[in-house]
């Protein structure tokens, strides 16, 4: 490549000089507080023998890193009360009741309310209160979404190749907003004939923000914090619809406050990512709630023998 | 009455006997004075801006004025009896004339001068010293400093001049970054300063996202800085003015270029044919023209797509009526453009279209009523609007904008020597939208619109050398939609008491000001643009009390000197509320409130070899708002020190002849640190999955190129700016030199900024995932020498 201006050569390295010449030069060694960290939700999940998932309540104890090397938080009394007198109590179970990565270092204590979660209903107003063996103590309280139904009372459908489809739901009382999330398989045979690199599973977030925005276009719409990171062909693929052959599972949660204000977080810090917390006491954490409902979609040549319904509006 | 000009001593005196108002007859020393005021101007009736006028009786007591940008000039406290008057101005012949002026008498003068060929050097520098002397002498309340083409010139910088960049140097200014250009006044907020291109309200004018102003400096004449003490005629922020004024030139064609790190820029400037103009009904039509534009898009582009570049492009036109009338046309458009869509996709991928730029258009029209009063009518249209498209995802919307439509009409009176009397009113009409939506929602938004009629009315009174007293009343209603309407009484009283012959005076000015929109900018982040909201259903309107207290003076006629204390409070400033509820559409901001206090000395040589300031400047700011980062009740309130608390300013600018024929700048700025929200702790940040994994929690992250995966971490903060960074010091230097030319001048110029590469910190990172944890971190602007070329034929 031939160069036209002799300055060009020396512009990039002088930018470069002038953002490297940036950084600090010290670095000091800091103190660390040991901050209790409790993530705490209660699920309302999808009454269905096929598709649906029981009912959960579960906190995940932590602690802030680089103070204390164990970062369990064992021995804590963790009740979850319900106004009408019914009393939850989580008992430590394994960690991978909590955390999905396996490959990861998991640091923290899984505390499980296991099957008498069942009570749990859409509008619930729970309690949380946790006390630690040191005497620290921590409070929250939620209120579980009211309950909602997909338009088609769908749990599985079949959707043509290359087509969107707009997923409708009725308003759940009390939701901040719903967390869409879909798992489509078969993306990677399936787009290896366009060229297309995908994995052969691809998970995607969504949002509808407040009780009231209730629709969501499938799969173009999902996948909005995605587009950073993901190989934009795919993205951009996607807003077409999905190819033959695959398969999603797609999930609309109504999720209360807390959740949103956890997820979202709140002004800037260079250090990381700043939560709005519902935990109080000596800690901080979030105690959030959602109610989950979700469906299966397969696409043109991946549907079952036996016939399904056409999703919704196409 | 006209004087035509001549070269050697006038015999034809202009006399014009005024009655002096009855109330002031009980002021026997006013009584025994007169007063000689009038309006200069050449042959064409374009007013000769920056005159010195020069009054001498036969005892040899000089009383000296500049005029204003009328051409109006007023001398009062002139003893009875014969004086000579002299009128220089640059590229005019010099006019003198003899008057005989009577007690209590107002004699009314209109001079007209010819223009010459030669120039005669320092006319100007004797201007611009009357002129802040008669700001001294008639203004009682407002704190203005004034900074003009060459001093901001001598403030050094990065790439070229920059007239906000410059003002970070005046007493009561703060900057809390290298990295912006936007400023705080005395504990306000970055969005309570009004700037004002020619009278024309412009909402962000910031290249880079803050990092430059939009101001070229080529088309700038002077720039004030209000500070405080405000008079009834101002309204719309409560913190501060900055009124930058365009030059349209002399008439004669010449043109301006240069080229810096920054940009490259061309002005031109001229006349347009008297025919033409006479067709407009002006006796003559100047105009000045300017476009800049960054270049390193263009540079680079052998090497790679650089994805930024910005333009400017800026215009004024004056035209002088025979009645003396002045209509001036001032235009601005501008734009940020940030292109990824033609990058490399490898590099980076995701395709995002980005711009942002502010545009106005300002008509004025002023008739200059004998006395040095005028009528003034403007109208205005502003604007600043943002968007940022994904090409490749037709459900993302991001968008900003606000408009401003301003009918304004003022009226300045002087019914005698004693009183002056001003009035006016302000229709407009402003609209905002903002809307950012991805992917099939709304995250946040909203829209509005309001009008406002703001009127006023303003009376000064003075007791030459002794006393000026004034006073005046604003009212301002707001008619918001969505919202209701409110209507707001602002009453203003400034005193100030001379002594020492009239070489000192105490001052005192107390008043209520108030606002009608924010800017909900999280000003924890050095750059970023104004995401402007109007006052309404969703956010509340300011309204600031303000008092302020100083002593200043001139010693000789070289220093001026200034201490003033202030105290303000603000209420209805506000802030995102980060745990909105979304089902909520009134709660998306936080209302707050805030006070400040502070001092401010200013020292300043005005004339000599070396002539520069020291601005030392004292603030303690604090904001009160809900607590909408707890997990308690978030209506409990917290308050803390804004970012841009620095307590201690201390700024030392000076210009000197360096070695070689060079002109030589100096900045030295040293500050207490601001404050910041330290980072007590970190933990791993989990996102539950409920679709297919029962809701468990995932570390967010992401994977290097190598596979390896980096977590996301979660911050526990201390309490709200409750740590401070280390003290700010940094050195700046400049060199000018100027090469006069057969064709015209070359100006090579340097400037290096932080001249002994002191690392002041921007920001600090808290890493308490490394073993053990540590705090690392970035500065501002290290050691940075640019160079510019600057040349006019």
């Amino acid at each position: 490549m031939s160069v036209r201006c002799p300055f060009a050569r020396l512009l990039a390295p002088t930018l470069l000089w002038i953002f490297a010449g940036c950084e600090l030069q010290e670095t000091t060694f800091v103190e660390v507080e040991d901050v209790i960290v409790a993530e705490a939700y209660a699920l309302v999940g999808v009454p269905s023998p096929d598709l649906g998932i029981e009912n959960r309540l579960w906190v995940f104890l932590g602690r802030t890193v680089g103070g204390s090397a164990d970062l369990s938080v064992r021995g804590a009394r963790v009740v979850v009360r319900r106004p009408d007198g019914v009393r939850f109590d989580l008992e430590r179970v394994a960690i991978e009741n909590c955390v999905s990565d396996r490959e990861r270092e998991r640091p923290g204590t899984c505390y499980d309310a296991g099957v008498s979660a069942i009570a749990l209903r859409p509008g619930d107003e729970l309690d949380l209160d946790i006390e630690l063996p040191d005497g620290r103590e921590l409070q929250g309280s939620t209120r579980i979404p009211g309950d909602f139904r997909v338009e088609g009372d769908l749990q599985e459908c079949s959707l043509a190749p290359d087509t969107p489809f707009e997923v409708r739901w009725t308003a759940a009382d009390g939701a901040r907003a719903y967390v869409n999330e879909t798992r489509i398989d078969g993306l990677d045979r399936t787009l290896a004939a366009e060229g297309i690199t995908a994995p052969d599973e691809l998970y995607l977030l969504g949002l509808s923000i407040s009780a009231s925005d209730t629709t969501i276009v499938f799969p173009g719409q999902f996948g909005v914090f995605d587009r950073f990171d993901l190989d934009q062909e795919l993205t951009v693929r996607l807003q077409r619809g999905l190819p033959d052959g695959t398969e999603a599972i797609v999930g609309i949660s109504a999720t209360d406050g807390n959740y949103v204000n956890w997820a979202r977080g709140g002004n800037f810090n260079p250090s990381g990512q700043v939560r709005i917390p519902s935990v109080r006491g000596d800690g901080t954490g979030v105690f959030a709630s959602t109610v989950m409902r979700r469906f299966g979609v397969f696409v043109g040549s991946a549907a079952p023998e036996d016939v399904l319904p056409s999703c919704p509006g196409t | 009455m006209t004087l035509p000009a001549r070269p050697y001593l006038s015999t034809r005196v202009a006399l014009v006997a005024v009655a002096c108002w009855a109330g002031a007859q009980a002021v026997p020393v006013a009584a025994q004075t007169g007063t000689v005021q009038g309006r200069i101007h050449d042959d064409a009736g374009a007013a000769i801006v920056g005159a010195a006028v020069r009054l001498e009786n036969d005892r040899g007591d000089p009383q000296m004025v500049g005029t204003g940008p009328l051409g109006s000039f007023r001398i009062t406290s002139v003893m009875p009896g014969a004086h000579v008057v002299t009128v220089t101005a640059l590229g005019f012949d010099e006019h003198e004339a003899v008057i005989s002026l009577q007690p209590g008498e107002t004699v009314d003068l209109d001079i007209t001068l010819e223009s010459r060929a030669i120039e005669l050097e320092g006319i100007s520098v004797e201007a611009e010293r009357s002129r802040e002397r008669v700001r001294f002498e008639e203004v009682a309340g407002v704190t203005v400093r004034e900074m003009d083409l060459a001093d901001l010139q001598g403030v050094p910088g990065i790439g070229e001049t920059d007239p906000i960049r410059a003002i970070e140097v005046l007493p009561g200014v703060v900057s809390t970054s290298d990295f912006s250009a936007s400023f705080h006044v005395r504990g306000g907020s970055q969005d309570q300063n009004l700037i004002l291109l020619d009278g024309v309200p412009i909402f962000s004018p910031f290249h880079l996202g803050g990092l430059f102003s939009v101001f070229n400096a080529d088309m700038i004449d002077r720039v004030e800085l209000s500070s405080g003490g405000f008079s009834a005629r101002h309204g719309g922020r409560v913190s501060s003015v900055l009124e930058i004024e365009s030059e349209a030139g002399d008439g004669t064609l010449s043109v301006d270029a240069g080229v810096s790190l920054l940009a490259s820029r061309v002005a031109a400037g001229g006349s347009i044919p008297s025919g033409a103009a006479q067709a407009l009904g002006q006796s003559t039509l100047r105009y000045r023209v300017s476009a800049r534009r960054s270049y390193f898009d263009v540079l680079l582009k052998p090497l790679f797509e650089f994805p930024y570049h910005l333009t400017d492009l800026q215009a004024v036109v004056e035209g002088w009526s025979p009645a003396g009338n002045r209509l001036t046309v001032t235009a601005y458009g501008g734009r940020d453009v940030l292109d990824l869509t033609r990058l490399d996709a490898d590099d980076f991928p995701l395709r995002i279209d980005w711009d942002w730029g502010n545009d106005l258009v300002g008509l004025r029209w002023t008739h200059p009523r004998r006395g040095g009063g005028s009528l003034d009518l403007r109208a205005n249209v502003s604007r600043f609007a943002t968007g940022l498209a994904f090409p490749d995802f037709a459900d993302t919307d991001f968008r900003s904008r606000i408009q401003q439509l301003q009918l304004r009409a003022d009226l300045d009176t002087r019914p005698n020597a004693l009183w002056r009397v001003g009035a006016g009113f302000a229709l407009e009409r402003m609209s905002y939208e903002n809307r950012f939506m991805s992917g099939g929602t709304r995250f946040s938004g909203g829209a509005g619109d309001g009008s406002l009629l703001g009127s006023y009315l303003q009376t000064t009174w003075t007791d030459p050398e002794a006393w000026l007293v004034e006073a005046g009343v604003r009212m301002d209603t707001w008619i918001p939609d969505p919202g209701t309407a409110t209507v707001t009484l602002s009453p203003r009283v400034a005193a100030k008491r001379f002594l020492s012959g009239g070489d000192v005076a105490v001052k005192l000015a107390i008043g209520r000001y108030t606002q009608f929109l924010h800017s909900l900018r999280d000003e924890e982040i050095p750059l970023g643009l104004d995401i402007w909201v109007l006052a309404g259903e969703r956010a509340p309107h300011v309204v600031s009390d303000q008092l302020q207290l100083g002593v200043e003076g001139y010693v000789g006629t070289d220093w001026f000197w200034s201490v003033e204390g202030y105290l303000r409070d603000f209420d209805g400033v506000v802030a995102f509320n980060p745990s909105d509820d979304p089902n909520d559409p009134l709660d998306d901001i936080m209302e707050g409130r805030g006070t400040s206090r502070g001092a401010d000395l200013f020292v300043r040589r005005e004339r000599g070899s070396v002539t520069g300031w020291l601005a030392l400047s004292l603030l303690k700011a604090e904001r009160t708002f809900p607590d909408a980062f707890s997990a308690e009740d978030r209506q409990n309130e917290i308050s803390y020190p804004p970012v841009f608390d620095r307590r201690i300013d201390a700024d030392l600018v000076l210009r000197y002849p360096a070695p070689w024929g060079w002109e030589g700048g100096v900045r030295w700025n040293v500050g207490t640190g601001t404050p910041f929200t330290r980072a007590i702790g970190s933990y791993a940040f989990h996102a539950p999955r409920f679709v297919d994994d029962g809701g468990r929690l995932r570390w967010s992250g992401s994977e290097d190129d190598l596979g390896a995966f980096e977590g996301t971490y979660a911050v526990e903060l201390g309490d709200r700016n409750a740590s401070r960074y280390p003290a700010y010091h940094r050195l700046d230097v400049s060199f000018r030199k100027t090469f006069e030319k057969s064709w015209g001048t070359l100006v090579p110029y340097l400037n290096v900024v932080n001249v002994y590469n002191q690392r002041n910190v921007l920001f600090y990172f808290f890493e308490f995932d490394r073993s053990p944890p540590v705090r690392s971190g970035i500065s501002m602007f290290p050691v940075l020498p640019t160079l510019g070329l600057e040349v006019r034929f």
